[in-house]
C-alpha cells in the first residue's frame, strides 16, 4: 500500500555494499580463504535475497540501494566456486548431523544444532532450486520492486591511492561499470567508492562513465568547500556536476560504536565462539578440508558481556533484540528527520551504507534488524520514507555546488589505515605497474589476438595487486602472509605478461593458466589505460573560485 | 643531473616499455619484489591533512652521496627537509591541511634532482568560506564538529574492550 509523500518528514537511504576479494584457487582441491565466500552466501546474500523476497511477498514497497563489486559478482558466476560451495553446504549439513547426534544429551545445545542443520539444508534448497545457482541473477529480478543496484571499482582498489596514475583509476571504473552493464545488464547511476575513498580527481572519471552519484563519509562534505548549508543531510555537486552523498552519523553510530552499536547486544549471538575451534580436531577433521581449524558456521553461544563466560544463544530473545532495536532505530529517524526538516526547506535524506556482510555474517541477527526496520517505516511510521538516491535525486535536482573534502570511512577517516608502515611498500611497486600498463596500453594500438589477450589479464593482474583488502589485512594483522602473497604473485604475472608483450614473445601456454586461473573481470578492456595520467593531486578547481561577494 | 617531474613522464614506445619491466624470470611462488626499478622517481602521496607518504629511487647515485628530500607548498616554501639515501620511503608531517605540496630531491650543493607530483591535503576542518546563495543554517553547526573516522569497522575492530562483533 503506497502513501503520500507529503507525510513524511525526511528519507532514509539505506545502503549496502557487498565485496569480498577474489579468493578463487583452482589451484587446491580445497582452500581456506574461499571459506569467506561460502560464509558470506550462507550468511549474508541469501538471507538479504530472502528479507527481499519477503518484501514483494508482503507488498512492502522497499527502497534498497547496494552494490555488488566485480570480484564478489566474478566468484558468484564462476561455476568452480558454486560447486564447492555446495560441497561445502553438504559438509556442513553432515556436521549438524554429528552435532545433533553428540548433543543429545544436552537439550539447549541439540536445539541449536537442530538450528543450524535447518539452516544449512535451508541454504542448500533456497540455492540450488529457489534461485538456480544464480544469486545475480535474484538480485536483478529485485530492480523491479525496490533494489537499486549501483556499480563499484573493477578490484576495490582504493582509488585515492592509485595518484598519480589517475589512468588505473580510470581503468578501475571502467572495469567496474562496465562489468556491471554486463552482469545485471543495467547502466548504473550510482557508484561505490571502495572504502569510501574519495578525491578530488575522482568526479571526472566518474562522470565520464555515466555515473550520476557516489558516496563519501561525513566529513567528505562537512569538510567541503564551501561549507555545505545542509550539512551531511543533503547531496552536493562537485563543480563538474557530480552528485555527491554524505554518509550519516547518527546511523552509524548506532551501529559502528563500540559502546553502543546494536550489534554488540548481550543477547546477539557470539561471532568468536565456534565449533571449529572449541571441539577436537579428530572429531572435526572430516568436516574442515582445509586441514587447519576453521570457522564451522555453528556458533552456540550469545555475547553474553564482556567475559570469557558465554552462555547459550537463545534464538526467540535474539529475534525480540532485533526487532526493538529496529524499532529504535526508526524511532531515532523518525525525530532525527522531524528535527532536520524544520531546519531546511527540502526533505532531508538521512544515508545509512554498510558492509553487506555485516548483515548476517558478522551480525547474525542484522537481516532480521534490516527486514524489521523496513516493515516499520512503510507500517507505523509514516514520518519515515525509504529512498534510493536517484529518487532523492529526482525530487531534488537542484543541490549546493562544492569541492568535496578527500576522505574515507576507516579508521581516523582519510587513508592511513591503507598507506602506515605496515603496508606503504606495496605502492612502489603498484605504481610502477600502472606506468608500465600504461605504455603497453599506448604501444599497442592494434594487437593480435594472443597480444591483446595478454594485455587483457595484465590489466587483471595489475587489477587484482590494486585490492584494498591486502593492505587492509596487513595493518590489521590477521592472514598478513597471504594478503602479502596476493600482492606479490599479481604483480609478478603482471611484469612477466609486461616482458612477454614488449619482446613480443606471448607465452600462450603461461597466458592460458593465468586467464584460468584469474578469471576475474572477464570484460575487461586494456584501453582504458591509454588515456595518461592528468591533473593528479590537484584539487578540481582553485578554493578562491568559491569565494564570492 | 636535470631535473624532471617524474610521474607525468609518459612512454610510447616499447624500448621504453622494456625499460620499465624488472628484469626477472616469470617467478614460480611469490619471491619478494624486486627492491628498485632503475627508474628516478620521486612520488608524493596523501595520508591525512597532516601527513604525507614520499618514495623514491635515483639509480647511479652512490649510499655516499648526500642528498635532501624537502616538501615545501606547491606555490614555494619548505615545510619539511630531512637527509636522505638514493632509494628510500618515509611519513612526512605537514603543517597544514586543505594546501597543495611537493616533495624535492636535491643535492648536496642544493641542486634539484626529482621533483614530485602535487599533492592536495584534506582540509580537515570544515570550511570558512561561506556560499552566499547557499548560507548555513546555525542549528546544524553541532554536526560540524564531528571527529572524522569515528565509526568505523577498523576503529572498533581493534578498540581496547570493544564488542566482539562485528
Amino acid at each position: 500500500m503506497s502513501r503520500p509523500s507529503a507525510m513524511e518528514n525526511g528519507y532514509l537511504a539505506i545502503v549496502l555494499h557487498a565485496h569480498l576479494p577474489f579468493v578463487r584457487h583452482p589451484e587446491n582441491r580445497a582452500h581456506l580463504e574461499e571459506l569467506w565466500l561460502f560464509e558470506a552466501i550462507t550468511d549474508t546474500y541469501l538471507p538479504l535475497l530472502d528479507v527481499m523476497q519477503g518484501w514483494v511477498n508482503d507488498g512492502v514497497p522497499f527502497r534498497l540501494t547496494m552494490s555488488v563489486t566485480p570480484p564478489l559478482a566474478s566468484m558468484l558466476a564462476d561455476p568452480l566456486l558454486l560447486g564447492r560451495y555446495v560441497e561445502h553446504l553438504e559438509r556442513s549439513i553432515a556436521l549438524c548431523h554429528e552435532e545433533m547426534r553428540r548433543t543429545r544429551g544436552a537439550p539447549g545445545l541439540h536445539r541449536l544444532a537442530r538450528l543450524y542443520r535447518d539452516r544449512f539444508v535451508q541454504a542448500r534448497e533456497a540455492f540450488l532450486h529457489r534461485y538456480d545457482r544464480d544469486l545475480l541473477g535474484a538480485l536483478r529480478d529485485f530492480t523491479r520492486h525496490g533494489l537499486e543496484l549501483i556499480a563499484s571499482a573493477a578490484t576495490h582498489a582504493l582509488l585515492p591511492l592509485t595518484e598519480p596514475y589517475l589512468a588505473a583509476a580510470r581503468a578501475q571504473i571502467r572495469a567496474g561499470v562496465e562489468h556491471h552493464r554486463r552482469v545485471f545488464g543495467l547502466d548504473p547511476a550510482g557508484f561505490w567508492l571502495p572504502e569510501c575513498a574519495y578525491s578530488p580527481a575522482l568526479d571526472a572519471l566518474l562522470l565520464e562513465e555515466g555515473i550520476r552519484y557516489t558516496f563519501t563519509d561525513t566529513h567528505g562534505i562537512l569538510h567541503g568547500i564551501p561549507r555545505p548549508k545542509h550539512a551531511m543531510f543533503a547531496p552536493v555537486y562537485t563543480p563538474r556536476g557530480l552528485a555527491v552523498f554524505a554518509r550519516d552519523v547518527e546511523t552509524s553510530k548506532q551501529v559502528w560504536s563500540a559502546t553502543e552499536g546494536y550489534p554488540g547486544d548481550f543477547d546477539y549471538r557470539e561471532f568468536y565462539r565456534d565449533v571449529g575451534h572449541d571441539l577436537p580436531w579428530e572429531y572435526l577433521a572430516p568436516y574442515l578440508p582445509w586441514g587447519v581449524r576453521a570457522d564451522t558456521g555453528l556458533k552456540y553461544f550469545r555475547i553474553t558481556g564482556r567475559t570469557e563466560h558465554k552462555e547459550l544463544y537463545d534464538p526467540e530473545r535474539a529475534l525480540a533484540k532485533a526487532r526493538e532495536h529496529a524499532h529504535n532505530f526508526v524511532f531515532n529517524r523518525v525525530h532525527q528527520l522531524r528535527y532536520l526538516r524544520g531546519q531546511m526547506d527540502q526533505k532531508p535524506i538521512v544515508v545509512a551504507p554498510y558492509d553487506a556482510e555485516l548483515f548476517g555474517h558478522w551480525w547474525f541477527e542484522g537481516p532480521w534488524f534490516l527486514d524489521e526496520v523496513v516493515r516499520r517505516v512503510h507500517e507505523v511510521d509514516h514520518d519515515v520514507r525509504l529512498v534510493t538516491p536517484s529518487a532523492y535525486l529526482d525530487e531534488y535536482p537542484t543541490q549546493q555546488v562544492m569541492e568535496v573534502s578527500p576522505s574515507s570511512w576507516g579508521y581516523k577517516g582519510y587513508f592511513e589505515v591503507w598507506l602506515d608502515g605496515a603496508n606503504d611498500w606495496i605502492y612502489r611497486h603498484l605504481h610502477r605497474a600502472a606506468e608500465v600498463m600504461e605504455s603497453l596500453a599506448s604501444a599497442f594500438p592494434e594487437p593480435s589476438s594472443l597480444e591483446e589477450r595478454a594485455l587483457n589479464q595484465a590489466a587483471r593482474e595489475l587489477m587484482l595487486a590494486q585490492s584494498s583488502d591486502w593492505a587492509f589485512i596487513m595493518k590489521t594483522g590477521t592472514v598478513v602472509d597471504y594478503a602479502v602473497r596476493r600482492t606479490r604473485e599479481h604483480l609478478h604475472r603482471f611484469f612477466a605478461l609486461a616482458g612477454q608483450l614488449a619482446q613480443r614473445k606471448v607465452d600462450e601456454a603461461y597466458l592460458a593458466d593465468l586467464e584460468a586461473r584469474d578469471n576475474v573481470l572477464p570484460f575487461v578492456d586494456y584501453r582504458a589505460y591509454r588515456e595518461p595520467s592528468a591533473r593528479a593531486g590537484a584539487p578540481a578547481l582553485p578554493v578562491q573560485a568559491f569565494r564570492r561577494g | 643531473m636535470p631535473a624532471m617531474s617524474s610521474p607525468s613522464r609518459s612512454l610510447s614506445d616499447q624500448q621504453d616499455v622494456a625499460r620499465l619491466i624488472p628484469q626477472v624470470p616469470a617467478p614460480v611462488g611469490a619471491p619478494p619484489l624486486p627492491d628498485r626499478y632503475g627508474i628516478p622517481r620521486l612520488v608524493l602521496m596523501v595520508k591525512d591533512p597532516h601527513s604525507l607518504f614520499a618514495y623514491w629511487e635515483l639509480p647511479g647515485v652512490g649510499p655516499d652521496h648526500p642528498l635532501r628530500l624537502a616538501v615545501q607548498f606547491a606555490e614555494g616554501g619548505e615545510v619539511v627537509g630531512q637527509a636522505v639515501g638514493a632509494l628510500g620511503c618515509c611519513h612526512l608531517n605537514v603543517p597544514e591541511g586543505g594546501r597543495c605540496y611537493r616533495a624535492i630531491l636535491r643535492d648536496g650543493a642544493g641542486q634539484t634532482l626529482l621533483v614530485s607530483n602535487v599533492v592536495y591535503t584534506p582540509p580537515g576542518r570544515p570550511s570558512g568560506i561561506v556560499d552566499a546563495a547557499w548560507p548555513c543554517r546555525s542549528a546544524l553547526g553541532p554536526w560540524f564538529d564531528l571527529e572524522p573516522g569515528t565509526f568505523s569497522s577498523f576503529a572498533v575492530a581493534t578498540a581496547p574492550g570493544g564488542r566482539s562483533s562485528p
